[in-house]
């Protein structure tokens, strides 16, 4: 199943390696395909200044062509939810002080069953008249143990609640989580060492819980023109050089540390990434994507979408 | 001081800044090499005579294989070091195993304690990532520096999107315990939320409809016991809240060379400011290394001669070019974080050749985290 073809991705990874970016670009790259597409986040809001666009709040706003933008607030998702199972008046009255904080606080996973029950009435498709609906929803999720604890929320909770009208919307909600041809993971990972440890872990993780790993993201790749040979040869210039980047001399003499040392890097990340590619599960896609020298801008999201089109067709 | 990694310089020399420190906190995001940061400056203390602690979340395998670190050893573990001089030990928070023992603690019986441990609220509680490792980590802290092993505790402490979430996770956690309105909840169990007055009733119907009733009797139960040590965890915060302010407790920022990275450093300065806390400064990782002053052609010539291979110098000299690019990048990134307002000290680590993974690797970290000082 194409990942775009889908109805929710939901793009995450350690802090750091690129999710925003990646989820962007992907969301771009689907609604330049002539698909209707949201592109949410959570907790915070730092997509629409990536557009470009005033802050847009809780609230879905088309910000160019087919392209719409959401930054879910887990306690305003919170409300919604809660005032959906009791009713606006009774909401007001009951739930607008202490001890609803206070349960929001306690409660395991009311917020990220919010946020989950947010995410499933986006995706669904006839949301009547009035409001829009999306051919696809692509979330920029919290980082994996977060995002994890969001994809287990429904369960959890429909576990803890045990009966009632909560327990029915929650079976929905991880039903549509688990649902491969609805719903998929986008895992974004550096070539390092803990970063790929801990995508191993997450596409186990994944597995366990039934929810389909769509799509895995290497970021900031690199690569060396030289062979190790080569870089030894390069490093013979100024032996005892690479650990000491302080070395006074001619150019090549302060040339040669930083070549080998780069080189070396090149080839430690080429390991990762390939100990990374044995040790996902079989059938689970993975494309890289070259380091930058910049931070990502709009203009450069484009690109980006064109570098992802291929694995997420 | 050392010399330059680029065209900044590094200003903030840890030797001088930690001649006293009895508690170092790291703090900064994920994946900026703070964990590893923690074990080099651990070691470099260690190195000069004094027993340290370093209390991480979360190691890389590798690095804490090579530590001794075990599963999820729960106690502090020792660092062989061979030579002389003073001792390393790490040891990795285990939230869940800290959290049972605070409740062992403070609460009024064995029973009481039971109780709290079989709660399914609480198994969900402590078991959860987001939110109680802040708790747990400054709670193991104390603990380890009240068994008088240690002369220095590092704590490396969990990412968070603000750095300073834990400093105020005891004070949060009394607060919640300690409120008004969890005093009304907790009512029912003798006769009522009565205090609500009428809408009591209708109250706990919908809390029911809403959340399910097992839930909600679980959820009583769960704050009915933690407020009953609602006092020793008031006790707690205020402990830690003079520990941070302490002059021997210092302060320490790790970040990469990369625009979040350091927007997050610089938002964590703002947030130091007002606060009774001493800041030692900023350590930024994994600098590129490169020699910024000679272009692409100039490099491949130099290379040419001493190769005698313009092949390889041509290509040797393109890769220089990109860490030169990628070295220029972060000079600029430093030097602009550092023209905001107010003194930072800056620590700059260039890249290493290798990953740090054993002592002999932590050893040449820790050369760079305190280099020899040099005259003039």
């Amino acid at each position: 199943m194409a990942l775009t073809d889908r109805r929710l991705l939901l793009v995450t990874g350690k802090g750091g390696t690129g999710k925003t970016s990646v989820a962007a670009s992907l969301a771009l790259h689907a609604a330049r395909r002539g698909k209707r597409v949201l592109l949410a986040e959570i907790a915070g809001e730092r997509l629409s200044a990536l557009f470009g666009h005033e802050p847009v709040g809780h609230h879905e706003t088309p910000i160019e062509g087919r392209l719409s933008l959401i930054a879910i607030e887990p306690i305003d998702a919170a409300h919604d939810f809660l005032r959906g199972q009791v009713g606006a008046a009774v909401h007001r009255v009951i739930f607008q002080n202490r001890l609803f904080t206070l349960t929001m606080t306690a409660a395991p996973g009311l917020r990220e069953v919010s946020t989950v029950d947010r995410l499933w009435d986006l995706t669904r498709e006839d949301r009547g008249r009035r409001r829009e609906t999306y051919d696809l929803v692509v979330v920029d999720a919290p980082a994996t143990g977060h995002a994890l604890a969001m994809l287990r929320s429904p369960a959890t909770y429909g576990g803890l609640a045990r009966g009632g009208p909560i327990k029915k919307r929650a079976d929905e909600m991880d039903a549509l989580l688990k649902d491969r041809r609805r719903t998929g993971v986008v895992l974004c990972a550096l070539p390092e060492e803990t970063p790929v440890n801990e995508t191993l872990q997450t596409a186990a993780t994944l597995r366990e819980l039934g929810v389909d790993l769509g799509l895995v993201v290497l970021n900031r790749t690199r690569e060396s023109p030289l062979s190790d040979d080569e870089a030894d040869r390069v490093g013979a210039i100024a032996p005892g050089a690479v650990d000491d980047p302080t070395t006074d001399g001619g150019v090549a003499v302060r040339v040669a540390g930083p070549v080998v040392v780069e080189h070396r890097r090149v080839r430690r990340e080429e390991a990762q990434r390939d100990r990374l590619r044995d040790g996902l599960p079989d059938g689970v896609a993975m494309t890289t994507l070259p380091l930058r020298p910049s931070e990502v801008l709009r203009e450069d999201l484009d690109e980006l979408a064109d570098l992802l089109a291929g694995a997420a067709a | 001081m050392s010399a330059p990694v680029g065209g900044v310089a590094s200003t903030l020399d840890l030797d001088d800044a930690l001649t006293d420190a009895r508690v170092v906190v790291l703090a900064g995001g994920g994946g900026v090499g703070k964990t590893t940061t923690a074990a080099g400056i651990g070691l470099g203390l260690a190195r000069r005579g004094r027993r340290v602690c370093v209390l991480t979340i979360d190691p890389a395998r590798r690095l804490a294989d090579a530590l001794g670190l075990e599963g999820d050893a729960d106690e502090p573990v020792q660092v062989p070091l061979d030579g002389d001089g003073g001792e390393l030990w790490v040891v990795m928070l285990d939230p869940k195993s800290t959290w049972d023992g605070l409740i062992r603690r403070y609460a009024d019986s064995p029973e009481a304690a039971q109780r709290v441990l079989q709660n399914r609220v609480y198994k969900e509680f402590s078991g959860a990532v987001a939110g109680t490792q802040e708790y747990t980590a400054v709670e193991k802290l104390h603990e380890l520096l009240e068994s008088g092993r240690f002369d220095v505790v590092m704590l490396d402490t969990p990412p968070t999107r603000n750095a300073l979430d834990f400093l105020d996770a005891p004070q949060r956690l009394h607060a919640f315990l300690d409120s008004k309105a969890l005093q009304l909840l907790l009512k029912p169990a003798t006769g009522g939320l009565g205090l609500l007055g009428k809408g009591a009733g209708m109250f706990t119907s919908l809390l029911k409809r809403a959340l399910g009733v097992d839930l909600l009797s679980d959820l009583m139960e769960f704050f009915g016991v933690l407020g009953g040590m609602s006092q020793g965890f008031g006790q707690r915060a205020r402990a830690v809240q003079a520990l941070m302010a302490e002059p021997r407790t210092v302060f320490l920022l790790v970040a990469a060379p990369h625009p979040e990275s350091l927007a997050e450093a610089a938002a964590f300065r703002k947030t130091l400011s007002g606060r009774d806390i001493h800041y030692a400064g900023l350590v930024v990782n994994r600098l590129a290394r490169a020699v910024l002053h000679e272009d692409e052609a100039a490099v491949r010539d130099a290379l040419a001669d001493a190769l005698g291979d313009d092949d390889l110098a041509g290509r040797a000299a393109g890769l220089h070019e990109r860490i030169r690019v990628q070295a220029r990048h972060d000079d600029a990134l430093i030097a602009a974080h550092l023209d905001a307002p107010g003194h930072e000290p800056v620590l700059l680590v260039p890249q290493l050749a290798e990953d740090v993974h054993d002592v002999p690797g932590l050893d040449r970290l820790t050369e760079h985290l305190f280099p020899p000082t040099t005259t003039g």
